[in-house]
């Protein structure tokens, strides 16, 4: 079983070899009320690329209606029918995993997920990551933690959580981010709660505006607060937790939302955790300038 | 962008009907609400169970594998990763 993402695949100017099998078997797919969706959806085909059944219903009788066909349909192939006739190149995959070869081993990577205060139709709440590199991580305490000590986490910081990861995605993905220039504020001051032997609790404290009027209307302000826990020793975090609420309001590209109306949205930031899908990159990453 | 999670539903997942009728009301972040908040916008247990299946988040590593141990592919493909930002 795999999940993708069918963005680049799909584009008929894509070479990359995944992209070309996939290209292969979407291309087949029909759908009584046509493929809405473009591409995406759920197909069961066999290594070679052949389609054997596919559908873009979210109804689970009709998922499983379909597992069921591409399973009659793989058991009358041949296995060369099945298969491709050389194993495909584990490192073909470098051309088209730029981004995530930049995962910071060393760093800190955090899992967000965006809710409304008030829920509007299910799902209502969206995941994505951000990461920050080793020593970025360390800027967000100071330098020398003794209980006390504020720290202004360096602007940049700030504000590439402003413009990359305090969006609305609530509902669908949102390929609007704001641009620099759209940054009214964005502050984040942490402070050493304690420190007991090699670990240091710190509590998070900010806010950020982020206003944008063209080619859309699209804003959040939030308030920021959390807690995290930094061992010095091992220079990592071990615990993290960053709330962000705040007034959200207009649409980004995609962005599925029915009322755009001005309204409280909560924003979560947690430790990622270590399986290949919680190292999938931030949806921005490529904006990072790293 | 239309199709989320609906991989959940195969390992039967049923979603509950408190999630239509959601009566949190907080409003500002404070410190009194924080836990409130952080527990309002977390997933819950029953809506991360798509994530207990052991996908292969690359459709090529999927090839490989499949290729391999000579079995079929089930494909979930989104805008944006199914398993992060779709």
């Amino acid at each position: 079983m795999a999940a993708d993402a069918c963005d680049r695949m799909q584009r008929e100017s894509c070479q990359d070899k995944d992209a070309l099998l996939f290209r292969k078997f979407a291309g087949e797919r029909t759908s009584p009320k046509g493929n809405r969706g473009g591409n995406q959806g759920h197909y069961a085909v066999t290594p070679s690329g052949e389609l054997l059944a596919a559908s873009s219903s979210a109804n689970p009788k009709v998922l499983v209606e379909m597992m069921k066909q591409g399973l009659a349909k793989w058991a009358t192939l041949s296995r060369e029918k099945r298969l491709l006739p050389k194993s495909p190149d584990p490192k073909a995959a470098e051309n088209w995993r730029r981004m995530e070869a930049l995962y910071p081993e060393d760093g800190l990577a955090l899992r967000l997920v965006a809710r409304d205060q008030k829920r509007e139709r299910w799902p209502d709440s969206n995941l994505d990551y951000a990461w920050f590199r080793k020593d970025e991580a360390r800027a967000l305490l100071p330098a020398k933690p003794k209980k006390g000590a504020k720290h202004d986490v360096p602007r940049e910081l700030v504000q590439r959580l402003a413009r990359f990861h305090l969006i609305d995605n609530v509902h669908a993905l949102n390929y609007t981010f704001f641009p620099k220039e759209a940054i009214e504020k964005a502050r984040l001051t942490s402070t050493v709660v304690q420190v007991k032997g090699d670990l240091v609790s710190l509590s998070f404290e900010g806010e950020s505006r982020a206003s944008m009027v063209s080619p859309k209307k699209i804003g959040y302000e939030p308030k920021l607060l959390g807690r995290a826990t930094f061992n010095l020793k091992e220079q990592k975090f071990v615990s993290f937790e960053l709330v962000a609420v705040g007034l959200r309001w207009g649409l980004g590209n995609c962005n599925q939302r029915h009322n755009p109306a001005p309204a409280l949205m909560g924003i979560v930031f947690t430790l990622a955790g270590d399986s290949q899908a919680e190292r999938l990159p931030p949806a921005f990453i490529s904006r990072y300038g790293w | 962008m239309t199709l989320l999670r609906t991989l959940t539903l195969i390992v039967g997942i049923i979603l509950p009907t408190a999630v239509a009728a959601d009566d949190f009301q907080e409003k500002e972040l404070t410190d009194a609400n924080y836990a409130k908040w952080r527990d309002h916008v977390l997933p819950k247990n029953w809506e991360l169970s798509y994530r207990k299946i052991p996908w292969q988040p690359s459709f090529w590593d999927a090839v490989i594998e499949a290729q391999a141990k000579d079995k079929p592919i089930l494909l979930w493909s989104m805008n944006g990763h199914p398993l992060c930002n779709t």
